[in-house]
Order: structure tokens, then sequence, then C-alpha cells
């Protein structure tokens, strides 16, 4: 397919090309309220041409293209009539690394291995007064991309999506408390059994609703709710915004602009996460890249058009769904670890609640979740959101769960006071696997659509420790709930949100929040 | 088409089928700052098909190779049996339709050159950019797409529809020093060419916005009088309280199905709230649901008492219900799942001047950068806000957030004002995975009595 599409290409186009095919085969089941209701599967397979023509650039796609590839040359010729001159440089051929990204047990798993994977959980999640929903996907995925330049690469991939929540509503209190596994292998066991512990352990915690303090607090983030610190920083890190004068870091390489314990690096060659690849999809091959390293800015991440705009290289970045024009993004997102917590990790892999920064904390707030992330002007730094879910954190222990708050910070609190503490020990953890936070995939379906990448398993995802805020804003939502048990409910909410502040695909136990985009 | 859907639907045997096949057409073309971003076109097209064979689950299959309809019946049938139901999944009857139901193209967009899009959206471009040095960046969007639709079951339901689409969206990005603000414009119309003509006075507005932001004050954090503007009533409307309406979220769960009784009151008499699929020219405006039950007008909240709610077709015969068509899927690629239309609080009487008059100190909240809700909690950027004071508006105030709980803020508007209005954005709404969903909102000034407002933290170090 993709030779037949490169080779008529480089008859019409005399500036070369290049073209991603990807194929999709996903089975999914899922539980509702207990019981298995629905199964399926989904087939498809598309691809996404670019050519250069007359120094201009030009994109389509179509999932038609099978049936008729000239047509999809001739529109992504059109394309290009249109487009801005830019001396795209396709690269040549090169040795590819090596990454687990395919593995049988889970390609050849059959319905019946995943229906037995999500009643193992409802049996040991079950609860009174409790309705508990289980998603179990698998996905097996075939990409090639190659250009004109004579540089080629293809690879299998799979992917596991566990996903498992716990509602509970008690008059007005809804409480739904979810988490998930996700990756290119089924899960362990032990990976199951981490999945169970994180989920009782916060819903027993959320079971008592406490009052809150007021004014400027310690906060510790968990991995899923450090999203509103780290969204900007993704952003503005992005070679895409730095060419659009809208990063904050642009000019900053070199300079020390966090704190010395922030290391944050994407690493596409990380085995068994569903975002690995050996090449990205502009045949470009993968490898580790350090954006930030002991608080220093180090380099930016960019694609091939990004790339020949900034008068640099690719660093293997380029992300491109069926239709639209690739663009540059980020695979699996590392947050190093500092050296701040207890080290605690079972011997599962899994982390404690708070990652072992609460005992610092004499009072405080752990948050877990915030409402609204990547909501209005991200990459300007400041934020404000009401808590999702968050416990209060007294002496160091878990006091029990807080209703609803706003966590804020100004712009100069969060780069340069922000985080002060990393712990070691969650990295490991929910870098093996657990907790899945997927980053922000535009999802305009010019972009991306339902298989732009390992489908709804794969957002971008990322390797994150806890964290603590020294001097994070907070205070009371509403007047009415400073007095008594709480009525409102808090809930896990979602991650980054996007150029046209869609939602990106969401972890599946989240199903109950939603967005307007507009 | 219909045929052949027809034909793959008398092999099976299974006890209730539908099939869906879509195939669309869409260009984009996207201008970042001076440089034309990107110009694209995309053709797409695939099926769904829907099996739900007695006393089992549902089996679903989706595909983009139309040659596997067969082997996918046959798939989806397979896995319907594979999963037991007890009590067996169930279906709100639905008489059988046929119809043939092209929307009004306006202009078939389809037929306009790609170079005359870009002119276009060039054009509203260039307004944003021309308004201030300090417009550091745009991002201004054209797209548009016509689906072409069918629809089969085996109830008799046979449906072929033409579907527009338009959107137009400018972002403006204004900085100075370290101050980076935005301004967005967004337009989404279920028509055609026609319809996005002569709209820069839009793209300079936000522009323009953006830089007077600038020179704003965040607004001070704490709970104020908040009236709001049409568009963001109709997006707190839709999130705060449509997505609770969306019967999925109650049907299997006694204790949510309490908490949502008909006959609760939600607000003041002067509350009323309704979701309207079938409201002419709207994006959220279609004359089927994706289960074939014809669209309607759903009164949701009357006089401040729950009257109802958005259904499919299965959560209808859980709670003995009748079906509202209210079962959306995003494309071929998604199953149908309950999600509202044009969503909108319902006109009152009186002004804007009359919702401000007695009001000492709050916060006019305009516009909307987004929305999100978790169950009953909920938060909304406006674009910009006004504070006012003494009954008159006054200074422009920036980064308002409004946070709270539906059920105590549903029950603190207390004055509605008579300007109501369909608000017609692009973008869409989000929920299990399906985004974005056309979707509209309609509202007039509406007025809260006491909203927690996020901003500046006055005790922050």
């Amino acid at each position: 397919m993709i030779d037949r599409l490169l080779t008529l290409a480089r008859r019409r186009a005399d500036g070369g090309a290049d073209a991603l095919w990807r194929r999709v085969e996903r089975t999914s089941i899922a539980f509702e309220s207990g019981r298995l209701k629905a199964a399926g599967t989904a087939e498809e397979a598309g691809a996404n041409l670019r050519v250069r023509h007359r120094g201009r650039v030009g994109v389509a796609g179509s999932t038609a293209a099978a049936d008729a590839p000239d047509e999809l040359v001739g529109r992504a010729l059109a394309s290009a009539e249109l487009g801005e001159e830019l001396e795209i440089a396709f690269p040549s051929a090169a040795p590819l690394p090596r990454v687990s990204t395919f593995f049988a047990a889970a390609a050849d798993a059959p319905l019946d291995r995943l229906t037995a994977i999500g009643r193992s959980l409802l049996d040991r999640l079950a609860r009174d007064g409790c309705q508990i929903n289980v998603t179990v996907e698998r996905e097996t995925v075939e990409t090639r991309v190659a250009n004109t330049a004579g540089a080629a690469g293809e690879y299998r991939s799979t992917g596991i999506g566990v996903s498992a929540e716990v509602w509970r509503i008690a008059g007005d209190d809804v409480l739904a408390i979810g988490d998930a596994y996700e990756g290119a292998d089924l899960p362990s066991d032990e990976a199951l059994a981490a999945l169970v512990r994180s989920i009782v352990a916060r819903l027993e915690h959320a079971l008592h609703v406490v009052a809150p303090p007021e004014g400027a607090l310690p906060v510790v983030f968990t991995p899923s709710g450090l999203a509103a610190l780290l969204l900007p920083l993704t952003q503005a890190l992005s070679g895409k915004a730095v060419l659009q004068g809208i990063s904050p870091l642009a000019g900053k390489v070199g300079e020390r602009v966090f704190d010395a314990r922030v290391s944050l690096g994407d690493n596409p060659l990380r085995a068994g996460r569903t975002a690995s690849r050996p090449i990205d999809d502009e045949c470009v091959p993968s490898r580790e890249v350090s954006l930030v390293h002991q608080g220093v800015v180090e380099r930016f991440i960019y694609d091939l058009e990004t790339a020949a705009r900034a008068h640099t290289a690719s660093t293997g970045h380029g992300q491109r769904g069926i239709f639209g024009k690739p663009v540059p993004g980020y695979t699996n997102i590392v947050l190093d670890g500092g050296a701040g917590g207890s080290g605690r990790v079972r011997p599962d892999g899994s982390a404690e609640l708070g990652g072992g920064l609460l005992g610092e904390v004499r009072d405080g707030l752990l948050v877990d979740e915030l409402i609204g992330v990547g909501q209005g002007n991200v990459i300007g730094g400041a934020f404000s959101h009401p808590v999702a879910l968050a416990y209060r954190v007294e002496r160091g222990v878990i006091a029990g769960r807080e209703r609803l708050r706003a966590v804020e910070a100004r712009r100069r609190v969060r780069r340069r006071r922000a985080l002060d503490g990393f712990a070691l020990c969650a990295v490991r953890a929910h870098g093996g696997g657990q907790r899945r936070a997927s980053l922000n995939r535009e999802c305009r379906r010019g972009n991306t659509g339902g298989h732009a990448g390992p489908g709804r398993l794969s957002g971008r995802r990322r390797a994150l420790p806890f964290a603590r805020s020294s001097s994070t804003g907070y205070r009371p939502a509403c007047r009415s709930c400073r007095s008594g048990p709480s009525t409102a409910a808090p809930r896990r909410s979602g991650d980054a949100a996007t150029a046209c502040r869609c939602p990106p695909p969401r972890a599946r136990h989240r199903p109950p929040s939603t967005r307007r985009c507009a | 088409m219909i045929d052949r859907l027809t034909t793959a639907l008398g092999r099976s045997r299974a006890d209730y089928i539908e099939i869906r096949v879509e195939r669309s057409w869409s260009t984009a073309v996207t201008f970042r700052g001076r440089r034309l971003e990107s110009a694209t076109a995309s053709e797409d097209q695939g099926g769904f098909v829907r099996v739900l064979e007695a006393g089992g689950g549902w089996g679903v299959a989706s595909f983009t190779s139309l040659d596997r309809l067969e082997a996918m019946v046959a798939r989806a049938a397979e896995l319907s049996r594979a999963v037991r139901v007890d009590p067996p999944i169930r279906l709100a009857s639905v008489s059988p339709h046929e119809a043939e139901a092209v929307l009004d193209l306006d202009g078939d967009v389809r037929g306009v050159p790609i170079a005359e899009k870009k002119r276009l959206i060039e054009g509203y471009n260039a307004e944003m950019l021309a308004v201030s040095d300090e417009v550091v960046d745009t991002l201004a969007v054209y797209r548009d797409e016509v689906s072409e639709y069918w629809y089969v079951n085996s109830e008799g339901t046979r449906l072929h529809e033409l579907r527009p689409d338009v959107t137009l969206s400018g972002t403006a990005v204004a900085r100075r020093d370290g101050t980076i603000e935005k301004g967005l414009e967004s337009i989404g119309l279920r028509r055609g060419w026609h319809s996005v003509q002569d709209k820069a006075a839009g793209f300079r507005t936000v522009a323009e916005r953006a830089v007077q932001l600038l020179d704003a004050p965040r607004v001070r954090g704490g709970a104020y009088p908040v009236i709001l503007d049409p568009e963001l009533a109709g997006v707190f409307i839709h999130e705060a309280f449509g997505h609770l309406s969306e019967a999925d979220f109650v049907y299997e769960s006694p204790q949510a199905r309490e908490m949502m009784t008909l006959g609760r009151r939600f607000g003041k008499p002067a509350l009323n709230v309704g979701d309207n699929g079938a409201a002419p020219g709207l994006r959220g405006t279609l004359p089927y649901d994706d289960e074939g039950t014809p669209t309607q007008d759903t009164v949701l909240i009357r006089d401040g008492i729950l009257v109802g709610r958005l259904h499919s077709r299965e959560t209808a015969a859980a709670m003995g219900e009748r079906p509202t068509g209210n079962a959306r899927a995003l494309s071929f690629r998604h199953a149908p799942i309950v999600r509202m239309t044009n969503t909108y609080i319902a006109s009152g009487s009186g002004s804007f001047a009359d919702l401000i008059r007695d009001v000492p100190l709050g916060v006019y909240a305009c516009g909307a950068f987004g929305g999100q809700t978790m169950l009953e909690n909920f938060s909304f950027t406006a674009a910009y806000g006004r504070m006012i004071r003494n009954g008159q508006l006054a200074e422009l105030v920036k980064d308002v957030v409004l946070a709270g709980n539906l059920f105590q803020t549903l029950d603190r508007i207390d004055h509605i004002a008579g300007d109501f209005r369909w608000n017609q954005m692009g973008g869409g709404c989000g929920k299990g995975g399906q985004a974005p969903l056309p979707v509209t909102e309609g509202a007039p000034h509406v007025r809260i009595e006491e909203a927690l407002v996020g901003g500046d933290v006055p005790t922050a170090p």
C-alpha cells in the first residue's frame, strides 16, 4: 500500500514524499454495574501521505486509500499548491533501535482471558452500596512508515488497557474512584493486585470527609494530580510553541529555570509501554531525549517541519494520524524522581499513596485530581482549579477526603518554587505500567481520529513521581462547605486539554467527566 | 447502499441488528500567525454493526473496509452471544421510519475550491493580526465536512441522510513582557459555505479583547453574585445539568435514580431547561438519532422541577420511560450513547440591566474557554469578565473560573432575563471518548445569587 503511494507520489511530486500506513485491530469488553454488557471489535486501516512539490508541502489522508491511491496523491498535491515553501528534508535510511512493542500473549489473548481479568477485578472490588464498572481492551497495531529518500520502518505493537472504577452514591454525594493498568503486555497478577489496592486505598480514605484548612498550604501531587503543573511545561517545551513565540522557555536553553531536582525527558524506547516505538511517524529513529536536566532547560522537541523552520534536527517526535499533518508530540514523558520521599515501594512495584512525601507535611493537601486542567490560558502558567479528589494531610498522615476546593498557583510560584520534592519510588512504580495518564492529543478528527496511533489506549503516557509544592495557594470553594459534612463529591478529572480545548482521549476509569469544548 | 445493507441484515438471524455506514469528505485550512500551517482534504469511510441476541449483551463491530461488512455482521452476532446478560437488555419500541433526509447544504462546501477556503480564513486571520503589534500569534481554522449517512435496522427503519457541518475558529494570543492572554472566536453551523461569510467582526473583537486583557487585573477570588452571559449560561447548563440528565448516568444505579427522581426540585420556579434535537438549523440538530429514533424537544426542568431526562432505547426501556432521540455516536467508530443535542435554558423576562441593577458587587462572566463536570461538580473558564459595582458594569477582569456544586448552583439561579439566544459555537462535547460531538447551547442572561469565582488568592505568599 505505502510503496504504491510513494511510487505514485515520486512520479508526480518533484520534492519527494513520505507516508504512514497504520492498521489497528481492537477487542474490548465492558462490565457495567458489575454485569458484562458488551463486547466489541474494531478494524481500521488508513494512510497519510505528505508530498513536497515545487518547494511546497501538502498532506492528505484517507481510510479509503486502498481503493483509490491516485486520488490521495492528487489531494496531497492540491494541498501542496496552497502550502508555504518549506525546506523539509526527508531523512535517509538509518539503523533503528530495538524496543519491545509486541507481546504475543497480549496479541493472542482470547476473549475469555480478557473476560476473566475483568471478573477477577469485579470480585475483588465488590462493596455493598457500590457499583463497579470495568473495561478490558486489547489492541494490535501495525505501523509502516517510509519516504522517497529511502528510509523505512515497520513495527507491530500490542496494548492492553484494564480500567476499573467504583461508584458510591449516598444522597447527593457521588464518589467515583478508579484506576487503570496499561501496558503492551497482559497485566501480571501483581499488577492487577496493585490496581485493586490503589482503588481500595483511595476509596477508604475518601469515605471519611474532613473539614479543610484555608490559605496557602503545602500540596503533594500524585502522578495523576500533577497534570496542572506538567501541562504548561510540556507545552512550553514543544518546538512548535517556541517557533510561535509563545513558549516562556524560548531562549532559555542552558539556563537553570527550575529547582535542581526537576529533570524531565521523553523516552520512546521504554520497554512494554504502548507509546514506545523504534521509529517515529516521519521515519526518524527513536531515541531518549532529555528536555530538562537538574532544572536546566536542555532542548525542545521537534518534528521534521518544526525542525526545518527552526533550522535544527528533528528529535524524533513526529506524530501523525491518518488525517492531518504530522505534529510534534511526546511518547513516554518521564519526570525523574528526586531524593525526596521515603522510597517505599511495595514488592509489586506500587507506591503508597503520597509517594512517601507526606511525612514532612504537617498540615496540607494530597491532590489526586483537579477539574478543568487545560482550560483557558495554559501556557501562560497561572492556573486555578477546583479539586476533584484530594485528601487532607495532618501530621504526615491522610486524615480524609477534601470537599470541593480550588488549587491555584501564579506563574512565579509555578516556575520557581512549585516543586520542591520528588519521590524516587513513585517513578519506579508508575513507570512500570500503573496509572495511565494520557497526554494531550488534538481531538479534531482532522488530526487524529480514532486510529491515530494505537487508538484509545495510546495517549502519550508519562511516568511521574509524586511531587510536592510548597506554596500553592489554596482556599475553600464555597462558603456553605465550611460547616458540616459535605454533600459535594470530588471526582477524578482528566488531564491535558488541547489547542481546540477538546478533551483528550480519556482513561476509561473516568467516564463521568465530560467537557464542552468550544 | 441501503439495498446492500438491507441484504446484509437479511442474512443475519440475530434478534436485533443495526448497521450504519458513513462516508465523509472534509477539508481543513489552518493559519498560524501569518503562515498557512496546513490545508488538507480528507476522506473517511466505515461501518458500524450492533447486534443484540436474546439474553445476550451488545455485540459491536466497526470497520473501515466495506468489503468486511458481512464478516463483521457475523462477528458482532458472535460477540453478542458470547456475553450473557441477566436480566436481559431490552429496547424501548420505536416505530420504523423510512426517510431520505438531505439537510440544507446552504452552498455545498464540496463544490468550493480549497483555495477559496484558504482566502476566507486568511482574511479572518488578518483581521486578528491587524489589531495590534501585541497580537504575537494567531490560530485561525476553517473546517468543513459533509457526511453521507446510511442506517438500517432489523425493525424496518431505513435512513439516508446528508449532513453538512462547517466551523470557523480563531485564537488571538497577545503578549506583553511575560504576560500572555488569549481571545477566542468560534462559529459552528450545520450549514454550508454561505453561512460562514462576513464573519470578520467577531475575529477582530476577540483579538482586541486579548490585548485589553493584558492590562486587566485577575479577578479577586471569592463568592459573588454572578451574571452569566448567554454563551456561558449555555455552557453551564450543558455541563452542570445536561450531563446528569443523561439517563445512562442513572439507569443502572438505584442511588443515582433516587438522586435524579422526577419531581425533585432543582431550582426556583423561573428555571426551565430542555434539550431540542429538532430545533431547525443548529449543530445538534438531526432528524433521527443514531438508533433511528426521531429527535424531539424534551423538557428537563419545568418551573424548577425535574420532569424529564435524555434517553436511548436501552435506558428508556430500563426506566420505563419513552426514548427521546438522544442516542448519538460520534462516527462509525463508536456505539451510540446518550448525548445532548441543543440544550437550553428557556427565556425568562426582563433585560440584562434588570439583572445587575441591585447588585452592589458582582461579576459578569462572559464567553467560555471551556467547561468540565465531574458528576455534580463543575468548573468553567470564562473568556473574560467585568466587575459589577453598584448596579453598573465596571472594569474588565481576567482568569474568571467558576466552580461549584450543581445542586447548590442551580438553586441559586434567581433571575433569568428575556434575551434568549442560541450560541452557534464550534467545538463540541466530549463523553466516553467520543469528542467533539456537535452540540449547541442556548440561554438568556442568567443571574446566580452567589457562586464561587476563582482568581487571585489574597492569602498566597
